[in-house]
């Protein structure tokens, strides 16, 4: 790896200089909480109502609403994730600041359930793709060759598909990097699966750049009014891009998460 | 706990949503049912609900409501509870309600499929 060490790694090294963004842990009961304000430990099989944000910024995610919150759900493998049911589950963050930075790494482990026709965003943080600094994944998007897809907004939007053996039930690491200020689209949009960076897409928008994301909230599962169906095994968001060894570091460490071998 | 899904029609979300918060954990579940994305074979709409309560929640839900501490509009919350119908498929004049883990099932039972995507709406593209 070129000098670079992958293992050990642990994800909050991506936050040691008081990064701004988010990492959410299901695999850590501790971090979890069946109600919303944080009284009640998590247990599996019960709702989530409130998971903690470990990336030391206090970017906790909740669900007010009782009946729309996430499962927690241990798979056969013995692996710990969050289940979605499609139908309104969601955790929405906090305002967390991201209009000082112009870089973006998301990545996020899933079991997508959810194959054609239907909307199932992982992750976004407002409800409109052409807003300047929105950035999401999708797993799936609106139609079956859109398989996965990725999103940053520019002014006008950059978005991504991948198609092509990837259908329902389907399980990934599913990573975005960002520089939206770049000119260079490729720069601004970056997808990749399961720690290879895509290039063959099914829809290919090259939007504008702008200068920085956003000031907004990140919502897990819920776009307006569509919702995931699936698993998030492991979540991060963090707003600047990685260097040396961390993007292979905090792949794996969500590969060996979801159960997927990179 | 067991996993309950729910149908309201279009024209009851608010009261429904009363009724949520007077059975509900807390002020926050009158958000229980929000946009109506979906719809039957007549192309009647409903906001559909899921989620995981106790086994005590039906004897709750059917029985004679009291007012929680934190308030509500208890003639819409009872206009509701008069509406439940648990175990039928949605129709436009009852809020159905079908027990079972798999919402797919849920939904294939209340006979509800989603209101096709607007393209020009959200991420879509």
């Amino acid at each position: 790896m070129s000098g670079y060490q992958v293992w050990p790694f642990h994800p909050s090294i991506l936050f040691s200089s008081g990064e701004q963004g988010v990492w959410y842990d299901p695999s850590d009961l501790s971090s979890m909480f069946q109600d919303a304000a944080g009284t009640i430990p998590a247990a599996y099989g019960q709702p989530v109502g409130l998971i903690l944000d470990k990336s030391g910024n206090g970017n906790h995610a909740s669900q007010a609403t009782s009946t729309a919150r996430p499962t927690l759900m241990q798979d056969v493998d013995g692996r710990i994730y969050l289940s979605f049911d499609g139908v309104d589950d969601a955790l929405t963050s906090g305002i967390v600041d991201l209009s000082s930075t112009d870089e973006m790494l998301v990545i996020a482990g899933v079991h997508k359930l959810n194959s054609v026709g239907v909307i199932s965003p992982v992750i976004v943080n407002v409800a409109s793709g052409s807003i300047p600094g929105a950035f999401a994944l999708y797993a799936p998007n609106s139609s079956g060759n859109r398989q996965y897809a990725w999103s940053v907004g520019g002014g006008s939007q950059n978005f991504r598909a991948v198609d092509g053996g990837l259908a329902a039930p389907h399980t990934a690491v599913q990573s975005l990097l960002s520089k939206i200020s770049s000119a260079d689209p490729d720069a601004r949009i970056t997808p990749r699966l399961n720690g290879i960076t895509q290039t063959a897409f099914s829809t290919n928008l090259k939007g504008s750049a702008t200068s920085a994301f956003r000031v907004d909230t990140i919502r897990i599962g819920v776009q307006g009014t569509y919702y995931f169906k699936g698993r998030i095994y492991s979540l991060i968001v963090r707003g600047k891009l990685p260097a040396g060894g961390e993007l292979a570091g905090a792949e794996h460490h969500v590969a060996q998460k979801t159960g997927v071998t990179l | 706990m067991i996993r309950i899904t729910f149908a309201c029609p279009a024209a009851h979300i608010p009261d429904a949503n009363q009724l949520a918060r007077v059975i509900g954990l807390s002020p926050d579940d009158d958000q229980t049912y929000g946009e109506p994305r979906f719809q039957d074979e007549g192309g009647n709409l409903y906001a559909v609900a899921s989620g995981l309560v106790e086994p005590s929640f039906i004897t709750t839900a059917t029985s004679p409501l009291v007012e929680p501490e934190w308030g509500a509009d208890m003639d819409a919350a009872q206009r509701a509870q008069a509406l439940a119908a648990l175990g039928e498929p949605a129709a436009p004049d009852h809020i159905a309600a079908v027990v079972g883990d798999d919402v797919n099932e849920a939904l294939a039972f209340l006979g509800l499929m989603p209101v096709p995507d607007d393209p020009s709406g959200g991420q879509s593209v």
